[in-house]
């Protein structure tokens, strides 16, 4: 256990005192029983306590706190609203967090460019919220959304439901301001997204907070499409349902979205959302397709044939906004749901391609199977990104363990099949041991070098995303890495 | 063996056989300090500073071949030589697109067309480059053959070399392959085309299609007689600059979108509304597409926000009433051709008028091409700079610390 996680904290009271100094003391924590809400995010099976949490309300607060840690020597790193999955916010080894959730003001909304500038703090939903009425919407949805924070969505490249049809995170970044590792404040891009040189916005989206600490984000905002059909398609086999998905990305046809959810956990969400789920079916797909209203029940009908002759039992449709938001409401609290089922759960989010999706979930079932730990799944089928659910109990050493062999065995087989180990939650500290098996030496060498051009010294969140070998004991101590293979 | 290109500082051009044979040459540059210019179709090597020392010209037009084209996974997987024409061809077999909308498109390659971050009039509606690329393997400035993203539609595993190899005009590294999302072709296109009496009006109508429910593809302002001839030459359209707009899905879509956008387009003050026949349609976008890479003394392209358009394109008349434009204006990309170099010259022209306005408009000013050579510097090549250039010399460094790739060329010093 490193020192950073006993009570005390290993910081000097020197570096307190400037802190303090420079944010005020009430958005200063040091106590323990404060600072331990921050010792993870939603990866929770890893702990690591910062030694002292801080608040800041502006860009020249951040930028005096990473010279404060500069000057001190201590790893600093920058944290939103913790919903992230991956251990991305973990503070590994200890140090500063920056909680950026005082940040959290929409500086402004320009309808006729089609941009708003934000405060990394924003709630992502909020942004939309404040749109209403607009005919303008902020696309990246995903489904912390009325949680997690707009800066945590750059640093993860946050994906969500709808993202299959209007893109992932950076496709509606232009622009950010951030202080860098050395504490300086750069801009880069804009309401017209880039002028001339290197897309620094968009190599920062996705870095998972180590090449620098986002303090302001232009945004595109999105037009509402004209109308929209949803509908719900029930299966009663995930192999039907798997392939149905197949043929309609295959027939050409990308729907807004195309989410599966399977039978465990629809019976979640039943009892959390009274919603109607057919619970004797043994998965439903959520369809959403949107555009000009004229060709929608056009677009609809394709879909519904496309289901019925891939063996879906009914198709039925949202009757009107009311069901379908609380569709939406239902699939987007599924995590949340699904702690009906256990006490605790780790999420995997793998990718493949999307005509792998049936061979995939057979896969996930036999491995679980294999482990004896019971998963279950909700998927962006549309993207081929699925989201097994493990569920567990933390009290048992054993089960961890398998949790995470089950969890490494469904990703070697999505890699196997030419997909990814992550399609929007991150590497963080989850997954690093999997960076070597997705890239060279070389691909990872270079990624290296990136982040020695932000991030030199390695005191801004360091020890994440790329393995690095013996660095603060992480190797031996990482409950991941000490499965790995 | 190819013949030296004369517009680069080369004293060689070498064809490499594959994306190792690139990382042996590169190697071997970079051991003994020697400049390479990475070349694919050479459409674009007007674009950019003039080489600042004798090197080779690294050609891949002999790497072109399809790598993997899962077809219902909508994605493809490429050598970057291979020729934009060629990749549309193959798209098309499976009713597929890759909507990018590049001059040239029989020489220019997809790795040029990454490297260079090269745009068409679809970009309204359905993005650009950095929107499209997924993965990417590029050979670096010390030999080495890199990675990133990868063959899935969705993935945030490591850094974004996708986005940072775009628009990089091959400083950081040789493409040598990418994966590309792809789209289904629709099933219908229609253009709509109406004259623009005034600048008021026109503002009022660029507004109109960026909150339009026929949610356009396309939205062009197009200034020359060039154009007024492509629109059907009537005696109502001449002399006058006129909107094309693109709009595009099933014949149902289309049928409603096009009566929309004649009505928005009426209500906004634009006259003559009407749709071109498919004849016209093809020849006018095919325009449109080719008209960064016509052979006017100078060409710049203006990016600001969409509400600056109108401006830029007054101040352009106003800096050579005879330049001829072509505006991207949902999106504020305002491309102009001046048959003759503007009063004054460049630098009083670009530098001291049009790249103020242009700032003001969170935007500035890049020249595309000026064959002659005319006044080049990086100020007025490149305008204003994405971001400070000490954070993006860092980079460079770290992808090419003996600055052998493309030197001179492109933003570094």
């Amino acid at each position: 256990m490193s020192a950073s996680n006993s009570s005390e904290s290993t910081i000097s009271a020197d570096l307190i005192t400037a802190l303090r100094q420079v944010i005020g003391a009430e958005g200063v924590l040091t106590a323990f029983s404060d600072r331990m809400v921050f010792e993870c995010d939603g990866f929770t099976i890893e702990k690591d306590c910062p030694d002292v949490v801080v608040f800041p309300r502006t860009t020249a607060q951040i930028a005096a706190v990473v010279a404060l840690c500069n000057q001190y020597k201590v790893p600093f790193l920058p944290r939103g609203a913790g919903t992230s999955l991956a251990g991305g916010t973990l503070a590994v080894g200890g140090g500063v967090m920056l909680v950026l959730t005082r940040m959290n003001e929409i500086l402004e909304i320009n309808l006729r460019d089609r941009y708003a500038i934000v405060e990394p703090g924003v709630v992502n939903i909020r942004l939309t919220q404040s749109l209403q009425g607009s005919g303008y919407h902020y696309a990246p949805d995903p489904s912390s959304q009325s949680a997690c924070t707009i800066g945590g969505n750059v640093a993860t490249n946050s994906g969500g439901p709808h993202t299959l049809k209007y893109g992932v995170t950076v496709n509606h970044i232009l622009g950010l301001e951030f202080v860098t590792a050395a504490g300086e404040i750069v801009t880069v891009g804009g309401p017209c997204g880039g002028c001339s040189g290197l897309d620094i916005t968009g190599v920062l989206v996705g870095s998972e907070g180590t090449l620098a600490i986002v303090s302001k984000v232009w945004v595109r905002l999105t037009r509402n499409p004209q109308g929209v059909r949803t509908m719900l398609a029930v299966f009663d086999s995930v192999a039907d349902c798997t392939t149905a998905i197949s043929a309609i990305i295959g027939a050409g046809i990308i729907p807004a979205a195309l989410e599966m959810i399977d039978h465990d956990i629809m019976v979640a969400l039943e009892e959390a959302f009274k919603f109607g789920f057919p619970l004797d079916a043994e998965a439903v797909l959520i369809i959403e397709v949107d555009g000009i209203d004229a060709g929608l029940d056009d677009q609809r009908d394709r879909i519904v044939q496309l289901c019925l002759d891939n063996g879906a039992r009914d198709v039925q449709q949202a009757e009107d906004e009311k069901q379908r938001q609380h569709l939406w409401r239902a699939r987007k609290q599924a995590f949340g749901a699904i702690g009906r089922l256990s006490s605790s759960l780790v999420t995997q989010d793998g990718v493949v391609p999307r005509t792998q999706l049936p061979y995939i979930y057979d896969k996930i079932m036999e491995i679980g199977k294999k482990h004896d730990i019971q998963i279950v799944n909700v998927f962006h089928a549309g993207d081929g990104n699925i989201h097994p659910v493990m569920l567990f109990d933390e009290r048992d050493a054993s089960q961890i363990q398998r949790v995470l062999m089950a969890g490494g065995e469904i990703l070697e087989a999505c890699l196997e099949v030419g997909g990814s180990v992550t399609g929007e939650h991150g590497i963080g500290v989850e997954k690093m041991h999997f960076m070597k098996k997705m890239f060279t030496p070389e691909d990872l060498e270079v990624m290296s070098a990136l982040r020695d051009a932000f991030n030199p010294e390695n005191k801004l969140s360091p020890d994440k995303m790329l393995p690095v070998a013996g660095a603060c004991g992480m190797e031996r101590k990482h409950p991941s890495r000490m499965v790995a293979t | 063996m190819p013949e030296n290109i004369n517009a680069l500082p080369s004293t060689e051009t070498i064809e490499p056989a594959s994306s190792t044979e690139i990382a042996a040459q590169l190697l071997e540059c970079y051991e003994q300090s020697i400049a390479v210019y990475p070349v694919g179709g050479q459409t674009s090597l007007d674009y950019g500073l003039p080489g600042t020392s004798e090197g080779i010209a690294v050609s891949t037009k002999a790497i072109d071949q399809v790598i993997d084209f899962p077809v219902r996974d909508l994605t493809i997987t490429v050598e970057a030589g291979i020729s934009m024409r060629r990749l549309a061809d193959l798209l098309e077999a499976e009713g597929l697109m890759l909507p990018l909308d590049v001059p040239q498109a029989e020489q220019a390659t997809l790795g040029g067309v990454i490297a260079t971050n090269t745009n068409g009039p679809r970009r309204f509606g359905l993005g650009t480059v950095r929107d499209y690329v997924i993965g990417i393997e590029a050979v670096d400035g010390k030999g080495q053959l890199f990675h990133g993203g990868g063959r899935v539609v969705k993935n945030v595993a490591g850094y974004d070399f996708c986005k940072l190899l775009t628009g990089s005009l091959g400083t950081l590294g040789v493409i040598t392959a990418a994966t590309v999302k792809v789209k289904p072709i629709s099933q219908q296109t229609t253009t709509v085309v109406a004259v623009v009496p005034n600048g008021q009006s026109g503002e009022a109508a660029i507004a109109s299609m960026l909150v339009s429910e026929a949610a356009p593809v396309a939205v062009q302002w197009l200034q020359g007689e060039c154009w007024q001839q492509l629109c059907g030459g009537s005696s109502n359209i001449a002399g006058q600059n006129i909107m094309a707009i693109q709009l595009a899905g099933t014949t149902v879509e289309v049928d409603w979108s096009q009566a929309t956008v004649l009505r928005e387009l009426k209500a906004a003050g634009l006259t003559e509304g009407s749709i071109l026949d498919p004849t016209q349609q093809q020849a006018l976008w095919s325009a449109i597409c080719e008209f960064p890479a016509n052979d006017a003394e100078l060409v710049i392209q203006v990016q600001t926000v969409s509400s600056g358009v109108v401006e830029i394109i007054a101040k352009c008349c106003e800096l050579n009433s005879d330049c001829v434009i072509q505006a991207a204006a949902g999106d504020g990309v305002v491309t102009v051709a001046f048959e003759h170099l503007p009063t004054g010259g460049i630098s009083s022209a670009l530098i001291a008028e049009l790249a103020p306005l242009a700032a003001r408009f969170h935007g500035n000013v890049v020249t595309l091409k000026n064959p002659q050579a005319v006044e080049v510097t990086a100020g007025s090549m490149w305008g204003r700079l994405s971001a400070p250039l000490s954070i993006m010399q860092s980079v460079k460094e770290q992808f090419d610390p003996r600055g052998i790739l493309n030197p001179g060329r492109f933003v570094f010093k």
